[in-house]
């Protein structure tokens, strides 16, 4: 049988996190991973990376966990391996709080009320590379390219898996030295957050609505300070390292599905995973493995011969 | 009044501070002095992790219990302000495990979040089968104690670098207290049978994605003879040795693979870790605290003395609590012999 050509364009987690499991799981397929942008240029590489758990208004409440738990299962098992630093995935531990006083208080956050967990982090930068040496133990394969429709792969790809973000919604996040920070903080309204990573500390954020600038705005990195040394006041004393703006991927819903698209004469099958906003990290692996269950489908409806 | 402070780890810096907070206002004048042959970073507290944690029961101690939970407030305390930082004192969590089930320690009030772990967490930790997850306090010898120092400094407190041979010498040159500070030296000035060296080996490597510590027990064994990883602001500790009686302070290769292998065990990811340095230390180690007065007699005249020496592998954790718990001792010695003086 010959091998079954798939495309994934983007190299983001979303992009990466596809491709390997498409192409660990299935040899029948030769995997190439074609993008514009690679890590640390991408909006991947400007995520803190904590796991977090998000709700979606159309997607049904059991796929949503489901794609929570595979991620957070996943990773769980990397961060607890002799990889976890090459990978960058660790244990994070911390407190999410809210400024509504409830009627029972925590002692230590005299001002708040919160939660304790424990989750992940996955830091981009040496997670995508990580993934990529991956991809290759795997047979796949990476090209740099702009790819500005799909038209242009129809002639050489059998399938096409869209992992292609693009933001809209913009936000602006610092990374600061605080070695001595242990736990992230966040406050419940999604604003204001401190996540202590590898070798810095990513302090944000900001989400507005609407502001396509792609520059770092001081107004704004005074204000995640000045909200973040609230919160944790030995901020003061650290250091920032660099000041990062890019844009989130949002959408209503992510956008894991298949279609079958007419491009230049064929009839193309295409998966989507597209359109995780803010939970890129958090939702990569549980919707890649979707992404595959997606391709088995299309593999299954192709006609045995029908290659060019 | 002179008070002589003999030692300048954790114990002696912290007592003289009570002092000062104390009765500075009170007693005028009151003249402070630490004298010592190490100083910071060159004492048992330097070498220290750093972690405030009690071992986890204590056989009726009930005073030290307290002390402890004191010594936790006092710090918690700091960090609502930036100088918590270059105190050394910020917060970890992490979890302590167990081959079987044991009744919940003694500082299970005095942490914060205590719970016990979950099937899921104790599946991170093959080998163990219970344990607890709690957020407690980092607090750094090598940043604390510089702290203490310049504080003591800056009140006029001042220090000598220099051994002293007996209590005799110092009262000899006027000192009207003398608070014993000495740890697992305190046997040179008065001979202490129950004050043995709980020797310790750590290794320190540098591995910045561990954010919680890691503490596991072995009930057989005792207390830290198995493996723990402590990461720090910077660097990581990872030991997991105690010899009672042995008072060698130079590194020992074997106490290291013991270490090391242990530790790897407890922890995959520290094989990629780059190995810092390795330390050695002697825990003052006795059954309970010595925090007491002494009144000694030297001739024809006495000398009064407040003991505060022995504690083993908690000093950081317990030090606050007994600095006051001292200072509150001095205070009986001012009041016996300075009554009419002081108001």
């Amino acid at each position: 049988m010959k091998t079954v050509r798939v495309a994934v364009v983007g190299a983001g987690v979303i992009g990466f996190s596809t491709a390997v499991c498409i192409a660990e799981a299935l040899p029948s397929c030769s995997v190439t991973l074609l993008a514009d942008k690679f890590s640390p240029d991408t909006t991947s590489d400007g995520a803190a990376g904590i796991l977090f758990a998000a709700k979606f208004p159309d997607i049904p409440l059991e796929r949503q966990k489901r794609w929570f738990k595979d991620s957070f299962e996943h990773l769980l098992a990397i961060a607890q391996s002799q990889h976890s630093p090459e990978a960058g995935v660790m244990l994070s531990s911390g407190w999410q709080i809210f400024k509504e006083v409830p009627a029972d208080k925590k002692p230590f956050w005299s001002e708040f009320f919160g939660q304790a967990f424990t989750t992940i982090k996955c830091e981009c930068t040496s997670y995508l590379p990580w993934l990529e040496k991956r991809l290759s133990l795997s047979g796949g394969q990476v090209q740099q390219r702009r790819v500005t429709s799909l038209d242009e792969l129809s002639s050489s790809y059998d399938i096409i898996v869209n992992c292609s973000g693009l933001g809209s919604k913009i936000g602006q996040v610092l990374k600061v030295v605080a070695p001595w920070l242990q736990h992230f903080i966040r406050d419940g309204d999604g604003k204001t957050y401190i996540y202590p990573g590898i070798h810095s500390v990513t302090v944000g954020g900001t989400r507005q609505e609407g502001d396509w600038r792609l520059q770092v705005d001081e107004g704004d990195t005074e204000s995640i300070l000045e909200r973040c040394i609230r919160l944790e006041p030995s901020l003061r004393e650290a250091k920032v390292l660099s000041k990062w703006v890019g844009l989130r991927p949002s959408r209503r819903n992510p956008r894991v599905e298949r279609e079958v698209v007419q491009l230049q004469g064929r009839r193309v099958p295409v998966v989507h995973n597209y359109g995780h906003g803010g939970w890129g990290v958090t939702l990569a692996w549980g919707t890649a493995l979707d992404a595959l269950g997606l391709v088995r489908n299309c593999l299954r409806e192709m006609p045995p011969q029908a290659k060019l | 009044m002179r008070v002589a402070v003999i030692g300048a780890g954790v114990i002696g810096l912290s007592t003289a501070q009570s002092i000062y907070e104390q009765y500075h206002s009170i007693i005028s004048p009151l003249t402070i002095e630490v004298y010592a042959d190490r100083f910071t970073p060159l004492t048992t507290s330097d070498g220290a992790a750093g972690f405030w944690q009690p071992y986890l029961y204590d056989k009726g101690n009930v005073q030290e219990t307290k002390w402890n939970k004191e010594t936790f407030d006092y710090l918690l305390s700091f960090l609502s302000s930036s100088e918590s930082i270059k105190m050394g004192i910020f917060l970890q969590s992490g979890y302590n495990l167990c081959t079987e089930p044991a009744p919940d320690p003694s500082f299970k009030d005095a942490v914060l979040g205590f719970r016990q772990l979950t099937e899921r967490e104790l599946k991170m930790f093959p080998g163990f089968t219970y344990g607890w997850f709690n957020t407690a306090l980092m607090v750094e010898g090598k940043s604390y104690l510089p702290w203490l120092m310049d504080w003591l400094q800056k009140r006029g407190v001042k220090f000598y670098h220099r051994k002293i041979e007996s209590f005799k010498e110092l009262a000899e040159t006027g000192a009207d207290v003398i608070i014993n500070c000495t740890g697992i030296r305190s046997g040179e000035l008065q001979p202490d049978p129950d004050l043995k060296p709980g020797r310790g080996q750590i290794v320190k490597v540098d591995a910045p994605w561990l954010k919680h510590w890691i503490i596991t027990h072995n009930f057989t064994t005792g207390v830290y003879s198995s493996p723990y990883i402590i990461p720090g602001s910077r660097l990581v500790t990872v030991g997991g040795i105690f010899q009672l009686g042995n008072w060698s302070e130079q590194n020992n290769s074997v106490d290291h693979k013991t270490i090391w292998e242990s530790a790897c065990r407890l922890e995959p990811s520290l094989k990629h870790a780059r190995i810092v340095e390795d330390w050695s230390g002697l825990r003052p180690v006795r059954s309970k605290v010595r925090l007491e007065r002494e009144t000694i007699q030297s001739g024809a005249s006495t000398i009064e003395v407040i003991h505060n020496y022995g504690h083993g592998g908690f000093g950081l954790t317990i030090h606050r609590g007994c600095a006051q718990e001292a200072a509150r001792l001095f205070g009986q010695i001012v009041l016996h012999e300075h009554s009419m003086k002081v108001w």
